[in-house]
């Protein structure tokens, strides 16, 4: 299982952010933190076997179908005249309509001749490499966002330690364990 | 920072009430995937940890990422180190390799995430729509659409769960009924069924008709459960009525925690608690005998993947690759005992394995004999024993060599096996082999039909008959008649003159053919049961007690798949265990060959239904243990044993000391009793669900001495879950009045 940080707690932290100042996001997750260590030693996990199957089934294909349709994000592009997004078209859109069925076509296929190698790690650097060495103008990561970054200080909040303070972040510290 | 908006607080804590939902609920699926049990608590704190550390670094905390944790399982993540790789690395790219990162093109990652999506649909729940309880649909629709229209997981779990347990109050609320009757001195009495609580105590209450009832009435609550307050309060407001028009009431067989939550109170309700004088008659002037029986129904919808087994052992090659044909590893699988050891013996592409499965502390593969052909064009091996012998060979290898028939010598072991006999003089090649013991002969089947040696000596095989009529595939031989199966078409031929074999039986139309495939006979001798290795077709089990009368009786398929494919039957005594393509091992009573009724099942994965050659190739259910070995074509070796409580097959569950038998466990449609009476007594038999509610009186009668069998049909009408059986014999119950 992989851990990070996702989207819903970013949409959390981010209000808090918003409603109070940057350096409360770091009290919320330190408490977040705690609660969820002592959920973990008060077994809690356990209240788990409470969710039936068809909330299960329900739930895993929600996820999927979320999952897919964020993916019509790729095929959008910022326009430059009027800063909005809007779909492909054209050239642009069968390329990139392209690379994805190529994309998943290696995916569906490759497990069935090898196992040896992960097939999405394959299909990503085939992909990779077909845009890189034809020239093939298509949106990248790095049209989207720049992901370089340092490492991070080691910081203490400096927040009035006080009830108050906990009122606020209490409810974000909540919102974040749910998640 | 005064303004907080109380609206929204609470709305914040009213879902911080499923708290830690989201990554436990990762955690379910990855164990679902993977077949493993996760450590939600330790992931919990684990999480916690890691949140608390990065607070202090000014990172956004985080949870379980389920897209990628679906990728990382779905590229053969098992275990601690993929998910430090996966840190290490992203921490490796964002520091250092940041501008290649941003050349990735964003459609190879759409490309993987709709694979993603496509893989995490619970496709099941699609194909079992129009089989699921409604409330159940109901319930993972919205769940469905909240999740994709809020984007809010935790609260779509949350309405979810909230609407399951309502719809089981409501459900609940419906059992509760009254059986009235007015006895000899005019006092009404009401037996109340079902359990009394906040749902149900409206239509409790519409039972009771106050102005024309009599002065005293008895309200029985034998067979009810006051819960709740609600419950106490209706009960009590009952009472109130009652009194005002001057009436007693009196109630009886009130459990000893109904007892407890009514004098809690006490301040409250005041009422008069009856014992039933019936009820301290000494039992030794009657005969009581309660049995209560746990047992399963089973129904459409598929919840787990194995019933009545337990997986005790696996084991598989990590480094071994499957074929290049069909990308299956493994292949047959058979067991043998020696010096009070016993072993499984399963094929792949590289060779035969022998591995010790009498103890966990044992386990594990012992020697491994390479195939005459080694290599990655295998596809099938076949293996049978004989005197302290195994006989192997393999359907591939080219065309003038490398493929032979192996005999190895296992006396030796757990030390090591040897290699005695590895020649291709009479076989190179061959799909199935059988041995009949009784004539000690060994049948080899192939494209060239069969090739019969004489194994007397276990070491020199002695060629001494051929049947070149047909093509064979598979085949199974007892006392010299040979049940063939040729994809075509399937024979009985009598081969008691090895030269010349006598056909006895043909069967070429038959409906639902396939691809003939492979076949057993019972331990009796009176069936035999067939696969066809083509999509769609059911196993035959057919009658062959007297071949003029050859009959296909009936059919059996395991309720959940339509498209799954039998591949092997192998069958012990009444019990027949099938290995499919993508539905797992399933197993079958056919100790009534006209009505199978599957007994249990176990199933290691899941594959892509269309998917050719994935899943079980072979089951071997002989060893004197009673474990079960069978072979997954790419996840190796599963050892499985009937659960505890659980006997299989012919054998009952063991309540024979009481002189009743019920069988089969878990029932299918029908629920088998058999009762043996040493005098004349009433018989009850009532049917109760774990909530300890009666669902059904089975039979409530006089019955004579002596055995009695007895059948009830369940069809579909109960949901799939454990029921108790209680057998009440020769207690006098009171005849009713309704």
């Amino acid at each position: 299982m992989i851990s990070g940080a996702t989207g819903a707690v970013a949409i959390v932290i981010v209000s808090l952010a918003k409603d109070f100042g940057p350096e409360y996001i770091f009290a919320t997750v330190v408490l977040a933190g705690l609660i969820q260590m002592a959920a973990g030693f008060l077994k809690l996990g356990k209240l788990i076997r409470l969710v039936p199957q068809p909330v299960m089934f329900g739930f895993v294909n929600g996820l999927a179908i979320v999952i897919f349709l964020s993916q019509k994000d790729s095929l959008m592009t910022k326009n430059i005249t009027t800063g909005a997004m809007e779909f492909l078209q054209g050239t642009p859109l069968f390329i990139m309509l392209g690379l994805v069925a190529l994309t998943m076509l290696i995916i569906w296929g490759l497990p069935k001749l090898t196992k040896a190698f992960p097939a999405s790690l394959a299909a990503i650097l085939v992909v990779f490499g077909l845009v890189a060495v034809l020239g093939i103008d298509t949106t990248t990561v790095g049209d989207m966002a720049s992901i370089k970054g340092g490492f991070p200080e080691f910081s203490i909040p400096d927040l009035p330690y006080t009830w108050k303070t906990l009122t606020i972040i209490a409810p974000y510290a909540f919102i974040v364990l749910q998640e | 920072m005064e303004d907080l908006n109380h609206y929204s607080t609470l709305c914040i804590y009213c879902f911080a009430g499923v708290g830690l939902i989201e990554s436990l609920l990762t955690l379910n699926l990855v164990d679902e995937i993977t077949e493993t049990r996760g450590w939600g608590n330790k992931e919990a704190v684990a999480q916690g940890l890691a949140n608390t550390v990065t607070g202090f670094f000014g990172g956004m905390g985080g949870c379980a990422m389920i897209g990628q944790s679906l990728i990382n399982i779905s590229n053969g993540a098992r275990a601690r180190l993929s998910g430090i790789v996966a840190s290490i690395m992203l921490l490796v790219f964002v520091m250092y390799g940041s501008e290649l990162i941003e050349q990735v093109p964003i459609a190879a990652l759409a490309g993987l995430m709709v694979m993603v999506a496509i893989g995490t649909f619970e496709w099941v729940s699609v194909r079992a729509f129009n089989k699921m309880p409604k409330p159940d649909i109901l319930v993972m629709v919205l769940v469905t659409l909240v999740t994709v229209f809020m984007h809010n997981l935790a609260l779509a779990v949350l309405v979810g769960v909230i609407i399951s347990a309502l719809v089981f109050a409501w459900e609940s609320a419906k059992r509760i009924r009254a059986r009235k009757y007015v006895d000899d001195e005019g006092v009404k009495h009401y037996e109340i069924f079902g359990p009394l609580f906040f749902g149900s105590t409206t239509v409790f209450n519409e039972k009771f008709d106050i102005q024309g009832d009599p002065d005293e009435i008895i309200i029985d609550f034998k067979e009810s459960k006051i819960t709740d307050m609600s419950a106490i309060d209706a009960v009590n407001k009952l009472t109130e009525r009652y009194a005002k028009q001057g009436k007693k009431v009196h109630l009886r067989h009130l459990s000893k925690d109904c007892l407890r939550l009514l004098s809690n109170a006490d301040a409250m309700i005041d009422i008069n608690v009856l014992e039933d004088p019936t009820y301290k008659i000494p039992v030794a002037t009657k005969y009581i005998l309660l049995i209560l029986v746990l047992f399963l129904v089973q129904g459409a919808v598929k919840s787990q993947s194995a019933e009545n087994f337990k997986l005790l052992h696996h084991w598989k090659v990590d480094s071994l690759q499957g074929s290049f044909l069909y990308d299956n590893t493994y292949n047959e699988i058979w067991g043998i005992t020696n010096k009070g050891r016993e072993y499984a013996v399963i094929g792949s592409t590289y060779g035969t394995h022998f591995i010790d499965v009498t103890d966990p502390a044992s386990f594990g593969e012992v020697d491994a004999v390479q195939g005459a052909f080694s290599n990655r064009l295998v596809v099938h091996r076949d293996y049978k024993d004989y005197k302290g012998y195994i006989y192997a060979v393999c359907d591939e290898g080219f065309v003038n060599d490398n493929s032979t028939l192996q005999i190895i010598d296992y006396a030796t072991l757990p030390d090591s096996v040897h290699v005695v006999y590895d020649t291709s003089e009479y076989i190179r090649k061959s799909h199935n082999i059988f041995i009949d013991t009784s004539s000690a002969r060994l049948y080899a089947a192939g494209s060239y039909g069969l090739v019969i040696l004489s194994i007397e000596d276990p070491i020199k095989p002695k060629f001494i008959g051929l049947y070149s009529d047909i093509g064979v595939h598979d085949l199974y031989v007892r006392r010299d008649t040979a049940y063939l199966n040729n994809g075509e078409d399937m024979r009985i031929v009598d081969f008691t003159d090895p030269m010349n074999g006598k056909q006895l039986y043909i069967l070429k139309d038959y409906p639902e053919k396939g691809y003939n495939h492979n076949g057993w006979l019972n331990g009796k001798g009176d069936t035999y049961l067939f696969t066809d290795e083509t999509k769609g077709t059911r196993v035959k089990v057919c009658s062959v007690s007297d071949l003029s009368n050859f009959e296909i009786v009936s059919y059996i398929q395991p309720k959940y798949s339509d498209s799954s494919i039998a591949h092997n039957v192998v069958i012990k005594e009444d019990v027949a265990y099938i290995s499919y393509y993508n539905d797992g091992l399933q197993v079958f009573d056919i100790s009534n060959p006209k009505s199978p009724v599957r007994v249990g099942y176990y199933n290691s994965g899941n594959y892509d239904t269309f998917a050719p050659y994935m899943g079980v190739w072979g089951v071997y259910p002989f060893l004197p243990s009673g474990k079960i070995l069978y072979s997954n074509m790419q996840k190796g070796l599963y050892v499985i044993e009937p659960s505890r409580g659980y006997v299989l097959g012919t054998e009952k569950i063991p309540v024979q000391t009481f002189g009743v038998e019920v069988y089969p466990n878990p029932i299918q449609d029908q629920l088998n009793v058999s009762l043996n009476l040493e005098q004349n007594k009433e018989v009850l038999f009532e049917v109760f669900n774990l909530q300890g509610i009666k669902i059904r009186t089975l039979l409530s009668k006089p019955l004579t001495k002596g055995k009695h069998d007895l059948q009830f049909d369940f069809g579909n009408e109960y949901s799939p879950s454990l029921y108790l059986l209680q057998i009440i014999v020769g207690e006098k119950r009171k005849k009713f009045l309704n």
